[in-house]
């Protein structure tokens, strides 16, 4: 047991390293996310449109695109963006690791966050898009908006589940090589294992994490909550009057 | 199943008790192939009877009396590295043989990473992990080292379209190097002027250069002559002359095992098997600390 307290809570070597996990690991951590999960929304909710598109020109592309980036392990993933794009001659972000890794980070977040966003989208009732043609609404206009707003409402604790994956897999990105003020939580945790032969620091990120994790999560079933139940029920002023009676059409 | 058994009154029952009859198989598999099929525990002997330690000599306060539980890397070339069939093979592995045999001690291996393999040893899992590993001052306060027996060789290698040949030409410039390495070591130690970018594993630092993320890349003697070799586009520039001696790591504070493994490796040095090992192993000479401090070593 000592020694599993040893190897895995080292309160030394977890202070020791706290100014870097919080100065330099944090940070970076939340820049990964935060701008690879913007990038997986936009992307989300583009090829989600595809997806439920008419025109099998965009939807089939659509597909095999969120199939592959889905498919493929992540880390396989963000070593071909950042890694494979250079090596061909595309290097479109220069020498920026950040950029790369933001790019695939996003590029697999927004794969998955397409069939969550076409899961919503398809599951607002038929009638609503039956009552916006009959008004004379264009197909465009109806989904625009009418039944995206809704399908989006509906799965937004479910793309939030996405973005807690999405920091952790901010972990990955340690395969593209970091300079030392580069480094996310997870890879300051993984120096110190391989310099000490201690995994106390890892632990200590993993903490952070948690420390991140845990509050969205909170946050994120209150705003789930309050779309669900509304604002609450005023007092009896506001109750719609008595429904005028059916009159027979002669 | 047949149609009607699926859809009958006790379907549902049928459904579940199935279901967890096939959660409960898969369970057991995967237990038997997880559990451990040798015994780790301290003072004990394979079929779990209490065994005294070997009265052939002292107390070497080994993890199962009578041998040597090692760790081996699967690509640290030419030391400690893997054959086509997963077996370890490398001038580290054979000179851990050597030093069991001498010591009268069978030798069994299991392969890991460097820092599960540092940190096996810590925890007192391990024996002895066998490769060339740097004795920085920061692991020397959580581990023991074996004497030093290998001083490792870096070689810069550069991109023929922008050579950098001498580690001078590249102050202010970033140069890839692999985690947990004398390279890196190195550089952190020795060369502040120069950003280190440090990569998980050789394949992508070298990607790294290929694709011009990096200036140059930092590698060990070997490493850099296969990749000079073997891509057209890189090139060898100068050799960086290590100080810091690389050795076998051992737990911290057995000064029994480390006494017997030193006294061990210096007969193998005195008698010349050192050599013998070397030159089967190693492509390149010993390095001149390496016969300034083991004179035996000079034929």
């Amino acid at each position: 047991m000592q020694n599993v307290l040893d190897t895995f809570f080292n309160v030394q070597q977890m202070l020791a390293a706290l100014p870097q996990l919080l100065r330099v690991g944090l940070p970076n951590t939340l820049l990964l996310t935060a701008a690879s999960f913007t990038l997986a929304v936009i992307l989300g909710l583009l090829l989600s449109m595809a997806l439920v598109s008419k025109f099998w020109w965009l939807r089939t592309p659509a597909r095999i695109w969120v199939d592959i980036w889905r498919g493929l392990p992540a880390i396989l993933s963000i070593l071909i963006i950042g890694g494979g794009l250079p090596l061909a001659g595309f290097d479109v972000f220069g020498r920026s690791t950040y950029a790369y890794a933001i790019t695939a980070l996003g590029i697999i977040n927004g794969a998955f966050l397409a069939e969550t966003f076409r899961s919503g989208i398809q599951s607002v009732e038929v009638g609503q898009t039956e009552a916006a043609r009959s008004l004379g609404i264009s197909g465009a206009k109806t989904m625009a908006l009418f039944i995206v707003p809704q399908g989006l409402r509906r799965v937004m604790p479910a793309a939030m589940n996405q973005f807690i994956i999405c920091l952790k897999e901010t972990a990955l990105i340690y395969i593209l090589g970091l300079v030392a003020v580069r480094r996310e939580l997870f890879s300051i945790g993984h120096d110190a294992a391989a310099a000490n032969g201690n995994y106390s620091v890892m632990v200590a990120a993993g903490i952070l994490f948690l420390a991140i994790t845990i509050p969205t999560t909170y946050l994120v079933n209150a705003w789930d909550r309050s779309l669900r139940e509304g604002r609450r029920p005023r007092d009896v002023d506001d109750q719609p009057a008595a429904p005028a009676p059916l009159t027979k059409v002669s | 199943m047949s149609k009607s058994l699926l859809r009958s009154r006790g379907a549902l029952r049928v459904r579940l008790s199935a279901a967890a009859l096939s959660i409960a198989a898969v369970t057991l598999a995967l237990t038997a192939c997880a559990a451990d099929p040798g015994s780790n525990t301290p003072g004990t002997g394979p079929d779990g009877s209490s065994v005294a330690p070997s009265d052939s000599g002292p107390d070497l306060g080994l993890l199962v009396p009578g041998k040597l539980t090692a760790t081996s890397l699967r690509s640290q070339v030419p030391m400690s590295y893997v054959d086509a069939n997963g077996e370890p093979i490398g001038f580290a592995v054979e000179l851990a043989k050597e030093v069991a045999e001498r010591l009268g001690l069978e030798i069994e291996f299991t392969l890991d990473d460097v820092a599960a393999a540092i940190s096996g040893v810590v925890t007192e899992k391990y024996d002895i992990m066998v490769a060339a590993v740097v004795q920085t001052e920061e692991r020397q306060e959580t581990m023991d080292f074996s004497m030093g027996w290998y001083w490792a060789p870096s070689v810069i290698i550069s991109l023929e379209e922008n050579p950098y040949p001498d580690i001078e030409d590249l102050f202010g410039k970033t140069v890839a190097v692999v985690q947990a390495t004398a390279q890196e070591a190195q550089l952190h130690a020795r060369f502040p002027e120069i950003t280190a970018q440090v990569f998980a594993d050789q394949t992508a630092a070298v990607t790294a250069l290929k694709g011009r993320q990096v200036d140059a890349a930092l590698l060990g003697g070997v490493n850099s002559l296969t990749v000079a070799e073997e891509e057209p586009s890189i090139i060898l520039g100068a050799e960086v002359e290590e100080t810091t001696p690389s050795g076998f790591v051992l737990p911290k504070g057995n000064t029994a095992l480390a006494d017997a493994v030193n006294a061990a490796i210096q007969d193998i040095i005195d008698d010349g098997t050192f050599m013998e090992l070397w030159d089967a192993e190693v492509p390149f000479p010993p390095s001149e600390m390496a016969l300034e401090t083991f004179p035996a070593l000079r034929q």
